[in-house]
């Protein structure tokens, strides 16, 4: 395998494309996401409030709703959370194959990509 | 110089070969995805909208038994099924703990806050309880649209908004595991 030394400016500026079209990518998904449960949930605090006044909601229904657009809250953090993990989880692994190609190359031997310290090698 | 080379090139070769065979390697941080859970949800959202524009025209107790009732149990059973899925699948041991006592706790506290097992498990709630009071005292046909400007009081809409908005969650993490 023939040798190439590391041109640090094209690494860097190759290292910033790869983790910038990730993130480009995912935010675009995450802030979708955030928008449509956000207006979700205000939709349903609105419903709960109409609902109660108009006489339509029993006052256990009502506990029901409100303990339900609760745990879905809970869902919606736990969710948004998921979902940079595997934004963190895919930069990782962009970065860390773009470096270890580059250093691969200058030394002319292929290297394996780094189990993580606090992941799961899978592949 | 040819002896060396004979000596150190298998040497060199089998680390070249291995460094090739684990270069496929990468860290994961999340479950992997899975096409029959995803398919799952898709198949259990479609009959749940349906079930849903069937009581939106309005209907009674007197027919909960014969008409919609084995549709709620089946709906049921089918979100509690992925859940079951979600529940079983392997997860990263990042998300565990690095220690090599991981005890029951350690799981259910992972399952705590993963994230589709809740949206699952609240949709099953929610639709339990519509069940329940379908059963009982049927529904109010839906007026003005459970989306519209006009907020309408009927019940199925405080159902269908959160059910939509829990499956939203499930769908957008099970699919964004597709990377």
């Amino acid at each position: 395998m023939a040798t190439s030394s590391i041109d640090v400016d094209a690494l860097l500026a190759n290292l910033k494309t790869v983790a910038t079209g990730i993130i480009q990518q995912d935010v675009t998904t995450i802030e979708g996401y955030s928008e449509r449960q956000l207006g979700a949930m205000a939709q349903q605090a609105k419903w709960i409030a109409a609902a109660s006044l108009t006489g339509e909601l029993s006052s256990e229904m009502r506990d029901f709703f409100l303990n339900t657009l609760k745990d879905s809250a809970v869902n919606f953090a736990n969710t948004l959370k998921g979902l940079v993990v595997i934004t963190v989880e895919k930069v990782w692994n962009a970065l860390v194959g773009a470096l270890w190609t580059a250093i691969g190359n200058a030394i002319g031997i292929p290297l394996a990509l780094p189990a993580g310290g606090t992941g799961t090698p899978t592949t | 110089m040819g002896s060396f080379l004979a000596s150190r090139l298998p040497g060199r070769a089998l680390v070249a070969g291995l460094l090739l065979l684990l270069s496929g390697c990468a860290t994961q941080l999340a479950p992997s995805y899975s096409q029959s859970i995803v398919d799952a949800l898709n198949t259990a959202n479609a009959q749940t909208l349906t079930l849903f524009a069937t009581v939106s025209t309005g209907v009674s107790s007197s027919t909960y038994a014969a008409q919609r009732e084995a549709t709620y149990n089946g709906l049921i059973g089918q979100f509690q099924a992925v859940e079951s899925q979600v529940a079983a699948r392997p997860m990263p041991q990042s998300l565990i703990g690095t220690s090599s006592s991981t005890t029951l706790a350690d799981w259910q506290k992972v399952l705590a806050t993963a994230p589709t097992k809740g949206s699952l498990d609240t949709i099953v709630s929610v639709l339990t309880k519509m069940r329940d009071e379908d059963s009982k005292n049927g529904f109010k046909p839906v007026i003005t649209g459970c989306s519209s400007a006009t907020l309408d009081p009927s019940l199925i809409c405080g159902f269908q908004n959160a059910y939509t908005q829990n499956f939203d969650s499930a769908l957008t993490y099970e699919s964004a595991l597709k990377r």
